[in-house]
């Protein structure tokens, strides 16, 4: 009996040593080569922007992991990211970077094509109006997309099915003057924005609805590599365990947004 | 032990004279039947080592070796559009690869007994057969539950996290299959009189089970059955979506990593429907023997 209880432990062992070995090279290569890589788009606020003192809560989250996993950080700019439905025309590609991040959402279709972080913020769409509004048949909006992660789509459904009339604003600036001149009764953006314009104007901040809300952000990896992304999934835990997220998210006003998604789960 | 149970057994049919009280002795028949099937699982090193290298070849090297071919190079396009890797992908088929192996193979200890005559002193004994069939079964069905758990074993290594929760249901859906596959075992042992021809025959029928039932290529499930016919010809769809086995990798594969090529409902309703159909056939075998 004892050969027997002895046999099958050393089989057991096995394949428990068997899952710690590594399924990939992707964070040996990095590891090789001193530098994370990281695709991110031209600017995309408040998670790429050009403000030398506040770079983007993406930007700064990316080098806090970059220096937690001691590599340097190079950030591949790709003008084309978000810019269309269709990712296959940012040309985003492999040789250009080991992660993705910007705004990168976490749906289903994303993770069709990528390996995706576990959720670091939160977005989905929202509405910001002077006061609390009802959205109905005659109400005007102007939306502000940016984030191709976001789905559009069910977003203009909604809209239609509420038979509101619909501006597209070309800028969040631009989006901002319609709703302070009263061009519009309220804006359309991502959650984040939302959440920040809200916060700067003192104007109220809502979901658009249910099923459109509460999209995790995550960061990209390439499918198949999965070493690297264990390992900057560990950072991300230890930058949060050592308060360093909370930090970051607190500098961008977003926080609150944050601990509202979180206690809901 | 077996002794022991079988005089046990023995000792609890002589004091049961009233029918009110028979339950109790079919239970310990049951156990008695299970136990030893357990036993001689535990003492097969062959069969333990098979449980062991199939998930290590067809995760570990399988899955390594064409990982590459389905990665992603440009953020758009992939050869393979299902939101998991490759290796999560065939991760829920292994589980049940082993358990198919397992429990159709547990059916030959029927063939063994059958040739050594200890079946036919359990038939005569005065334990229902219904009873002796669902003792077998039950123990084919532990043995492919333990094997189906060495898989799981590997799910750090394809980056799949499990609650509590999932494994729960994992393990229930596991154990329904591993009971309608240690049936079929037996519908197959009924049939045969040789080892030679249950190890030929159930290779036959494990094999092309497994290769049929999308575990290792994808029915992409963002196309429409036309434009899945671009890529596949229809014979091979059709025997897919024949296939029962199917409908339990899918299920598998929603606890475990969330995905269902099915309605989530399709994968428990066959699986149930397979246990209950295959054991009525055996139960109807064992009383005709």
């Amino acid at each position: 009996m004892r050969r027997t209880v002895t046999f099958i432990a050393v089989l057991v062992a096995t394949v428990l040593a068997a899952s710690f070995l590594p399924p990939d090279t992707s964070l040996q290569q990095v590891k090789k080569s001193g530098v994370l890589r990281v695709c991110m788009p031209r600017s995309y606020p408040p998670f790429v922007t050009d403000q030398g003192e506040r770079p983007g809560l993406d930007v700064e989250i990316m080098r806090a992991v970059a220096q937690e996993l001691d590599l340097r950080l190079f950030i591949a700019v790709n003008p084309a990211m978000g810019t269309t439905f269709d990712p296959r025309r940012w040309n985003v590609n492999r040789a250009q970077c080991q992660v993705l991040a910007g705004g990168t959402v976490g749906t289903t279709t994303t993770r069709s094509y990528l390996e995706v972080s576990a959720p670091y913020m939160v977005t989905g769409w929202a509405m910001v109006s002077e006061s609390d509004l009802d959205m109905r048949s005659g109400t005007r909006v102007a939306v502000y997309s940016t984030n191709a992660g976001l789905d559009r789509l069910a977003l203009s459904q909604v809209l239609r099915d509420r038979q509101v009339s619909i501006v597209v604003a070309q800028t969040i600036d631009q989006a901002e003057d319609m709703l302070a001149s009263g061009a519009v009764d309220a804006l359309i953006l991502d959650a984040v924005l939302a959440s920040q314009t809200s916060a700067t104007h003192g104007w109220h901040f809502s979901w658009v609805a249910e099923d459109l809300s509460a999209f995790p952000v995550v960061l990209g990896f390439w499918k198949g590599d999965i070493t690297l992304k264990r390992a900057i999934e560990n950072a991300l835990v230890q930058l949060g365990s050592s308060g360093r997220l909370d930090e970051i998210r607190e500098a961008y006003g977003l926080s609150a947004l944050w601990q509202e998604w979180r206690a809901t789960r | 032990m077996i002794d022991q149970l079988e005089a046990r057994t023995a000792a609890d049919r002589s004091v049961t004279t009233t029918p009110g009280a028979r339950n109790p002795t079919v239970l310990w028949g049951v156990y008695a039947v299970w136990l030893r099937e357990l036993k001689r699982a535990v003492r097969d090193r062959s069969q333990l080592i098979g449980g062991v290298s199939r998930p290590l070849l067809w995760v570990v090297i399988l899955g390594i070796g064409l990982n590459p071919y389905f990665r992603g190079e440009v953020y758009g396009e992939v050869r393979f559009v299902v939101p998991y890797t490759y290796l999560q992908y065939i991760f829920p088929a292994v589980i049940v690869l082993n358990m198919l192996y397992t429990s159709v193979q547990s059916a030959v200890s029927v063939v063994w007994d059958r040739e050594f005559g200890f079946l036919r002193e359990i038939l005569v004994s005065p334990l229902p057969r219904g009873a002796v069939l669902l003792g077998k079964v039950l123990g084919g069905t532990t043995v492919a539950l333990g094997h189906g758990l060495i898989v799981l074993l590997l799910s750090r290594f394809v980056d799949v996290n499990i609650s509590l929760a999932r494994i729960g249901q994992g393990l229930l859906f596991m154990a329904l299959l591993g009971f309608a596959l240690t049936t079929l075992g037996v519908v197959i042992a009924n049939r045969l009189r040789s080892f030679e021809g249950f190890g030929v025959f159930s290779n036959l029928v494990i094999l092309p089970l497994y290769f049929l039932s999308s575990s290792i290529f994808p029915m992409d499930p963002a196309l429409t059955r036309t434009q899945t016919a671009v890529h596949y010809p229809d014979w091979l769809i059709f025997l897919v979506h024949w296939n029962p086995i199917t409908y339990a990798v899918d299920a598998l594969r929603g606890v475990f990593i969330g995905f269902n090529q099915f309605d989530p409902a399709t994968g428990p309703v066959v699986i149930g429907a397979m246990a209950v159909v295959l054991f009525a056939v055996a139960w109807w075998d064992f009383r005709r023997a």
